[in-house]
């Protein structure tokens, strides 16, 4: 080892910004072609139904703290937990239908597929001739062998029912399919249901953050510490769901109304065309910024902010400091409007002052020059939310677009409606607010909105005829639930999937069968299925009184193959 | 917590920002110090050592990206602490990794002084470029935060020896370039 190579290696912490948050963040799994079947992410919870906030008439829905880890059979508990795959259930119980179900676990992603360079350069439609050549002589000489075997971790479900109408009377019924997923991964994770073949026109109905909150600390708390409620704390155990689903509240929230804030009053401070000193180190001006404080009574009045990034919140003085830096032209904020949605008894003693930085400690350096257009009125929060939720909606949605090659796959009445519930169960305006939105800035709230785990469900009408059967299916991806590689615990490369059987439905089965399409593909490390290989038992029938069945694999060792393939 | 509240913490000298930053980017710093020390308690006190200097140095600065600012501090704690201790562990952490980049040394037999690291950072930056997004992220999560080949192997579909086939191109991909160049180490 030479001294060069250790200066190379030093040198290379001076990468620029960009490519080292590039590492940081990029996931090279989204370009696999198999990226429409990529992750159910998910959560857990239990889930305390609450009525109030500000009118009294804004249902305000709460999860409460983590069931608590490990399910009660051996099932492991993985550090990244994926969730359970759902049984159907209808929109009301109907006493003439039963169903058979039949569940394939299907680990076709596993199989490795050998992806040629010109393949892998296919999707790269931007690029001129020219382009393509330079990248794909690169591709060459980096895969000599023409290309490369790709596969995944997730496997394919396919949730297959025969329902039969033992009636006299063609029986229309409401389908519900629940599954687990965010608001920014539905556009992969959303099942597709289909009825003899064809595919359901169906709805798509989302329930609330389905996980809970804990503090920066949780795991070095001592006694008489409180934990927190700073980060998103999420569901490790099948049990966490059956604490959320278990008595139908969750659903009847996500089937009803949403909430309607239009009779709530909000004064508003629009401020536009904020100007300043430039930015200027060296005349001691690092971050031209502007102060608005005010004075309040934290126990009447509640702020609501947009656009602003810094602040200061002094509940015992009956003050409030919030503030931005002031837009230099060229930045993608300049031009941008700024508000302050006040709820609640009005602010009072208004000042705004300009500062050479962000902080706000009473010695920060005031800066002359400084101003903002500032308009007062009145309004209701949903106009006002409306008119600034939409454009943020809007550039989430061109985000995924451009991550994922995706629309934001949600309208935005289904967003709004998410935001809301958020915002009332655990923003500023909920009586018992998360600090991780202590700030009141709705940009916090609507980037969680996005990512937080639900459940959501498909609805879909279909018709059984009188004495006779259909068979409906659902199709999805399900992602493995896993530890972290470099947590180095003894499930280090264990995949799981699991299901359960009876939570959250009303549909009354005769009988439930797993299939396991194993693609010669796997190993099985710890099951309660009753699937052995070896001796060819694929299939097995589930028993009823057994609410979760769970499959903990490992990869066959010399699946992939180490050549490429000869055609 | 958006990066732009979490600066202004460090520059309200709200202690939250420490907390902050460590709930948003802890792990990130941590894996990316034992990467390179090969040691959990060592890689624990070189993100504490990162959470002081963040607290030292916000304000004056105000990091265009936070996440490259904590990951680039806690990086040259990390490299510092490895030389302190290199005699007493061999062939783990960032030994191994320097020693690949023995592969990435350009031959060129430079009149000029050594090139300043910003310098040579820069031409690996130009060179980088020229590479698909997926080789990038490849090569930087590699050399960059130290992460495994295995675990590369997995993120990318592809076996180990694939993976560190892809990657033994690469850097004499990289040393080509510097050679161009004419980067002196």
């Amino acid at each position: 080892m030479s001294d060069k190579s250790e200066r190379l290696f030093e040198a290379m912490s001076e990468l620029s910004d960009k490519t080292i948050d590039e590492g940081a963040t990029y996931n090279p799994k989204k370009k696999f072609r198999w990226k429409r079947w990529t992750a159910l992410a998910a959560c857990l919870a239990i889930l305390v139904v609450g009525v109030g906030g500000i009118t009294g008439l804004i249902p305000i829905f709460r999860i409460g703290a983590n069931a608590g880890g490990s399910g009660h059979d051996e099932a492991s508990v993985f550090m990244s937990y994926a969730g359970p795959v759902f049984p159907l259930t209808l929109g009301e119980a109907n006493g003439s239908i039963t169903a058979q179900r039949d569940i394939t676990l299907d680990f076709a992603p596993w199989v490795p597929r050998w992806e040629s360079n010109e393949e892998r350069l296919s999707d790269r439609t931007w690029l001129t001739e020219e382009e393509r050549q330079a990248v794909l002589k690169d591709y060459q000489e980096l895969y000599p062998e023409g290309g490369q075997y790709r596969y995944n971790s997730h496997i394919l479900v396919t949730d297959a029912y025969t329902l039969t109408n033992s009636s006299e009377e063609n029986q229309t019924i409401t389908l519900l399919y629940p599954f687990a997923s965010s608001l920014s991964e539905l556009g992969w994770s959303r099942p597709t249901l289909t009825m003899d073949g064809q595919e359901l026109e169906t709805r798509t109905y989302v329930g609330t953050y389905s996980g809970s909150f804990e503090g920066a600390w949780s795991g070095t708390l001592m006694e008489g510490e409180e934990g927190g409620s700073s980060n998103l704390n999420y569901a490790e155990s099948w049990e966490d769901y059956k604490a959320l689903l278990g008595d139908g509240s969750y659903l009847q929230n996500a089937l009803g109304p949403a909430p309607d804030v239009s009779s709530v009053p909000v004064v508003v401070y629009e401020f536009t065309d904020p100007y300043g000193p430039a930015q200027d180190e060296e005349a001691g001006i690092p971050n031209p910024f502007l102060r608005v404080g005010f004075d309040l009574d934290y126990d009447k009045t509640t702020v609501l902010a947009y656009g602003f990034h810094g602040g200061r919140y002094d509940r015992e003085n009956g003050t409030m400091i919030q503030g931005f830096s002031i837009p230099q032209e060229g930045e993608s904020r300049y031009g941008q409007t700024f508000y302050l949605l006040v709820v609640g008894e009005d602010v009072e003693n208004m000042t705004i002052g300009g500062y050479v930085t962000g902080g706000t400690d009473p010695d920060t350096q005031e800066l002359e020059g400084c101003g903002v257009t500032v308009e007062r009125y009145e309004s209701d929060l949903d106009t006002m939310l409306r008119k600034i939720l939409t454009p943020m909606w809007e550039e989430e949605s061109q985000k995924t677009y451009e991550q994922d090659g995706t629309e934001l796959s949600v309208d935005f009445d289904t967003w709004y409606r998410a935001f809301l519930e958020h915002l009332f169960a655990y923003g500023v305006l909920s009586p018992e607010a998360a600090e991780r939105y202590g700030t009141g800035w709705l940009e916090e709230l609507g980037s969680d909105v996005n990512t937080v785990d639900r459940v959501c469900w498909l609805e879909a009408e279909v018709t059984v005829p009188a004495g006779g059967s259909v068979a409906v299916s659902a199709q999805m991806n399900k992602e493995n639930s896993y530890d972290f590689y470099c947590a180095h615990t003894e499930n280090s490369g264990v995949s799981s999937y699991d299901l359960v059987t009876t939570l959250g439905s009303n549909l009354s089965c005769t009988e439930q069968t797993a299939t396991l399409e194993d693609r010669g593909q796997i190993v099985i490390v710890r099951q309660n299925f009753g699937f052995d290989l070896e001796n060819g038992v694929k299939t097995v029938t589930l028993d009823p009184g057994t609410e979760h069945y769970y499959l903990e694999v490992k990869r066959l060792a010399g699946t992939i193959p180490e050549e490429p393939p000869e055609s | 917590m958006e990066d732009g509240a979490i600066v202004e913490l460090y520059w309200q000298r709200n202690e939250r920002a420490i907390t902050a930053s460590d709930e948003k980017y802890g792990g990130l710093c941590r894996s990316l110090s034992q990467n390179i020390l090969d040691s959990v308690q060592d890689a624990e006190e070189c993100v504490n050592d990162t959470w002081h200097r963040a607290w030292n140095t916000m304000p004056p600065q105000r990091p265009g990206s936070l996440r490259a600012y904590l990951a680039r501090i806690v990086r040259n704690l990390s490299i510092d602490r490895w030389r302190a201790k290199r005699s007493q562990k061999r062939g783990e952490g960032m030994e191994a990794l320097v020693l690949e980049l023995e592969d990435c040394v350009p031959a060129v037999q430079s009149a000029e002084a050594e090139f300043e690291a910003k310098e040579t950072a820069a031409a690996i930056d130009r060179w980088l470029d020229t590479l698909s997004q997926e080789d990038r992220v490849v090569f930087v999560r590699r050399y960059w935060y130290g992460e495994r080949v295995d675990k590369l192997a997995g993120q990318c579909g592809c076996t180990p020896k694939q993976m560190a086939g892809r990657l033994f191109r690469m850097r004499g991909s990289l040393r080509r370039a510097l050679e161009r160049e004419g980067v002196s180490l």
